[in-house]
Parts: C-alpha cells; sequence; structure tokens
C-alpha cells in the first residue's frame, strides 16, 4: 500500500489575490507497512499534503499515487471514492464529526459508507470500540452525553472500523491530558503492529516521533526538505534548530551527556530505553 | 468552491474606496440601490455597468475575482433571468415553441432585470469586501442613532449584527473541515439521487450546529466576563470622521443619479 507523489504542486485560491501555492513539486515515497512521521511548522504544508492522498485535495499539477490508484486534477468521484476506503483520517479534533444518534450508529457509519453489510458494519464497530476500552453500556447512548475524551476515543473507532490500509493521523492527540495523549498514541502504535499497515503521524511532539515513527519526512514552507530514519534526523542538532524543530528529550539527554564523557551505544526512543542504554554503559564500565 | 465565497469576507487594502468613511459608503450603496431602477435602457444601464467597473478597479479588485466569487448566485440569475424569457410577453414572437412562446420584451427585460441583479450584488459585496465588519456596523450604529428614541436597540442590534457576520467565514472554513473529515469517511455528497444528497447532509450539519452552539455560549459568557452589559456607558475605541472626500463621493453619486434621470426614456 504504497503512496507516491510525482511532482505534486497544489496551490489554494487559484487567479484571486489570496493566490498562494502549498506545496511545491513534491517526489516522495510512503513504503507499505511503516509508520512515518511527518513535522514541519505550522503552515509548511503538512495538512495539505495528507489530504491529497485521500482525494480531498487534488495536486493542481503532477500526481498522486496511492496502491495503484492515480489521483490527478480530472479524476472522477468514484476514483476519488475508492482512494477513501483505502485511507483512514483522523483530523485535529476528531470528535467534532461525531453525528449520530448512538455511538454504536457514528462508529457504523465509515464502513457502511463502505458498502459492508449492516452486521459487519455493527461487529467491527463493537470491535473497535472495546479495542479503544469504550464501555459498552455506552453504545446505546448519545454520543454527546459523552466526555470529551470519550467522544474522542468514539471518534477514532469510527475511523479504524473502516479498517483501512493507510492510517492517516493529523496531530490525533491535540488536547488531550498527558495520560490519554501516551493511551491514544500507544492504542495506535498497538494497531500498527497488529495490522501492519502504513502510519502517517503528522505532530508537534517530537518525542512521540521519535517513540513510534521509523522514518520522518520534514516539510517547510510547501516543500519536502528532509527525509530518513527518525533517528538519525532527530539527533541532527543543527538541522534541527534551523527549522525550529524541539529535539527529543530522551535524544537532548544523550548529547549532554557525550559532553560529559559518557558515550551510550545507540539513540534512545524512550525514556525506558535510555535508561536501558545508561545501565549496559554502567555495567561496561564498571 | 466554500472559500472562494465573497459573502461577508473583508480584503484589506489603502485604495480610496477602503478609506471612505463607512456611513458614505452605506449611505452610497442605499442610494445606488435606488438608482439602478432609474436605468430603463440600455445608455442608462451601460452607465451602470461603467460605474460599477470604475468603482471596483479604484477598490483595487480584478472583475474576474468578483465574478468568481459570485458563483454562488448564478443559479439565481438563470433562474430569473429564465423566468422572465418565458413569462414577460410583449414586442415580437422570437421563438413559437407551440406550449410557450419566447417574446421579444421578455428577452429584454429578462436580460436588464439580471445586470440589475449583478450590479446590485457586486456593489453591495464591494462595500463588505472594503469595509471591516466594525466599520460597518459602527456606521449602521450611528446612521440609526436616532431610532432609540423609539426604544430600538440600535446597540444590541448593531452587535448582533457584526458578530455574526465576524462569524461567517469561521462557519465557512468549520463547513469545510466538517465535509473533509465526513467525506473521509466515505459519505458522498455529489453523487446519488436527490434523497441520498439530502441524506448526505445531515452528518454535515449536525456537527456544525453543535460547534456553533458551543462557540456561541463560550462567546456569551466570555463577553460577560469581560463586563459587557449592552449600549449603557460604552465608549468606542475606533471614532468615524467624516471628510470632505466622503460628501465628494456622496456629491458624485448623486450627480450620476441625475445623468441617469436625464438619459431616462
Amino acid at each position: 500500500m504504497t503512496i507516491q507523489f510525482k511532482n505534486t504542486s497544489v496551490f489554494y485560491h487559484r487567479k484571486t489575490p489570496f493566490e498562494y501555492q502549498a506545496l511545491k513539486d513534491i517526489n516522495t515515497t510512503f513504503d507499505a507497512g511503516k509508520f512515518y512521521g511527518l513535522i514541519g511548522h505550522t503552515g509548511s504544508g503538512k495538512s495539505t499534503l495528507i489530504q491529497t492522498m485521500n482525494g480531498l485535495l487534488l495536486p493542481s499539477a503532477g500526481t498522486v499515487e496511492v496502491d495503484g490508484i492515480q489521483l490527478t486534477k480530472k479524476v472522477k468521484q468514484k476514483v476519488i471514492h475508492l482512494a477513501k476506503m483505502k485511507v483512514g483520517m483522523v483530523f485535529q479534533f476528531p470528535e467534532h464529526q461525531l453525528f449520530e444518534s448512538t455511538v454504536l450508529k457514528d462508529v457504523m457509519f465509515g464502513p457502511m459508507n463502505m458498502g459492508r453489510s449492516e452486521e459487519t458494519a455493527r461487529k467491527k464497530a463493537c470491535d473497535y470500540l472495546q479495542l479503544l476500552n469504550v464501555h459498552e453500556s455506552l453504545l446505546d447512548k448519545s454520543p454527546f452525553e459523552l466526555s470529551g475524551g470519550q467522544m474522542r476515543k468514539v471518534a477514532i473507532a469510527g475511523i479504524l472500523a473502516m479498517e483501512p490500509n493507510i492510517l492517516i493521523l493529523d496531530e490525533p492527540t491535540a488536547g488531550l491530558d498527558p495520560v490519554s495523549h501516551d493511551e491514544t498514541m500507544q492504542l495506535f502504535y498497538d494497531v500498527y503492529k497488529k495490522t501492519g499497515i502504513t502510519v502517517i503521524l503528522i505532530t508537534h511532539d517530537m518525542n512521540d516521533v521519535l517513540k513510534f515513527t521509523d522514518e520522518v519526512k520534514v516539510m517547510s514552507q510547501g516543500s519536502l526538505i528532509k527525509e530518513g530514519i527518525t533517528s538519525e534526523i532527530l539527533s541532527d542538532g543543527n538541522f534541527m534548530e534551523q527549522y525550529n524543530l524541539e529535539i527529543p528529550h530522551v535524544i537532548r539527554l544523550v548529547q549532554d551527556l557525550k559532553k560529559k564523557g559518557i558515550n551510550l551505544k545507540g539513540t534512545p526512543k524512550d525514556t525506558a530505553d535510555f535508561i536501558q542504554l545508561y545501565e549496559e554503559w554502567r555495567q561496561s564500565h564498571a | 468552491m466554500l472559500s472562494s465565497m465573497l459573502l461577508g469576507r473583508y480584503i484589506p487594502g489603502n485604495s480610496i474606496v477602503h478609506k471612505l468613511d463607512p456611513r458614505a459608503k452605506l449611505i452610497s450603496v442605499l442610494l445606488f440601490m435606488i438608482i439602478v431602477f432609474f436605468a430603463n435602457h440600455w445608455v442608462g444601464y451601460g452607465l451602470l455597468i461603467l460605474f460599477v467597473l470604475s468603482v471596483t478597479k479604484l477598490a483595487g479588485l480584478s472583475i474576474r475575482f468578483l465574478f468568481n466569487g459570485l458563483k454562488l448566485i448564478f443559479i439565481l440569475l438563470i433562474f430569473t433571468f429564465l423566468m422572465h424569457l418565458f413569462l414577460t410577453k410583449g414586442g415580437t414572437v422570437l421563438i413559437d415553441g407551440g406550449f410557450f412562446t419566447i417574446e421579444s420584451e421578455g428577452l429584454i427585460t429578462g436580460i436588464y432585470i439580471t445586470i440589475r441583479l449583478v450590479l446590485l450584488v457586486i456593489i453591495t459585496t464591494l462595500m463588505t469586501l472594503t469595509t471591516s465588519p466594525i466599520e460597518l456596523t459602527d456606521a449602521i450604529e450611528k446612521l440609526c442613532k436616532p431610532l432609540k428614541s423609539i426604544k430600538v436597540p440600535v446597540h444590541e442590534i448593531a452587535m448582533m449584527m457584526s458578530i455574526s457576520l465576524r462569524f461567517i467565514p469561521t462557519l465557512m472554513d468549520e463547513t469545510e473541515k466538517i465535509i473533509k473529515a465526513q467525506s473521509a469517511r466515505g459519505s458522498t455528497f455529489m453523487t446519488g439521487s436527490l434523497i441520498k444528497r439530502i441524506n448526505a447532509l445531515v452528518p454535515i450539519f449536525i456537527p456544525l450546529f453543535m460547534s456553533a452552539f458551543k462557540r456561541a455560549e463560550e462567546m456569551a459568557v466570555a463577553m460577560e466576563v469581560r463586563g459587557y452589559q449592552g449600549d449603557a456607558g460604552r465608549t468606542h475605541y475606533r471614532v468615524l470622521s467624516w471628510k470632505n472626500r466622503d460628501t465628494i463621493a456622496l456629491i458624485v453619486l448623486l450627480l450620476f443619479g441625475a445623468l441617469l434621470l436625464f438619459v431616462r426614456q
């Protein structure tokens, strides 16, 4: 399930005083089965880039190929629909998209749109609601009666229940408390490990990028400026500083220790990783 | 499509039209609405078109941009045109299609009325494009002040107007976001039968209403917290000042109206 960009450009408000190029000649590939991070400053074109992946926005020039489906300027609605069925998208504040009378029906909305039978849709909905720890007693409640955190879980279940081949997460944890944040991210990671789908994560939280993603693509002013292995890019202090990106805590810690003469082997992905590397270093210097 | 919507949008600028006093602009637009009806044959309409084009130029906006933004009302225009084309009788019969006839009078009225509508929409759009909503409501409040003596809540009405104008673009953006989220879930708005398409609007309107109500409530609280209690004792940060150019603009418009009366047949 690869996504391939070929000379893709997107203009907004073409032929008006507001005209502005949001994507500039993007050439890149998202390989199947990897967890990608997409980082860059606000307005760098990340959101535009992901919206071209399922035909919400069509490229003004060039093509986007999603799992063999060509998306160009003049593609038919039917083809776009096919692309949408392959790509699941969790937007910022997904709870704003809830509308049905009950939680269960809302989660079934996506699978039903894909042409699944009611029975299958119900089963999928129940499965994913359970996976997200939404209690069974809530299934017949109105989604608007739930708390903010639960609403978000229901909305996320609504997208996972479509069982997309590619899952795109646009700041899925914005506005969540730290505990829910960790839970939600871990959950996406578990789904990723279990199903082997491609995941693309947009976030400003570099700690999450380091912990979960295999590769990152960095955007600035509508262009893709760097792509590669996550730990390598995030450890490049000069680069990160140049583009005003925050270096993850554990990497900064490793770099500071290095200055003090403590050389850890490898780059840790999170705190637990760091502790282990540190223990190894201690033992080898005992 | 939604992003090209010009209704209620303001484009900051530095043109002479931008700088006019909002009261002058408001009065001018009202006057222009009357003047439009003075024209009754092609010379008059030609002059009107010329006038609107020059105002557009003065405002530093391109005609094409305006037209793109007016696309949404094209259905209304076409409908009006067709109604006149088929229903107004008189003059020579141009096409006799059996159960219907198209007569010259109908064609001409159709064209004139459509031009009239387009001009009215353009001139009002020009006003909102060149006047910030705040200026506009300030102007309305000032102009309607005399009504206060007969207990019309002028300030409250102006405040409601400015809030609604302010939120048109916000709601538009919000609608676009929700449409995107639902269509990413496979909702289709462009295909299927009419009933299917109408049903497809439910997933858009419910979240939209939810957020609009929530926003309204939050806004009311935010206003109260900052001590808003209506008109009494309220001063203005921006003070409107009537300048010579405003008087001149009105005079020009009146002269133009007289000219139209003069060429009227």
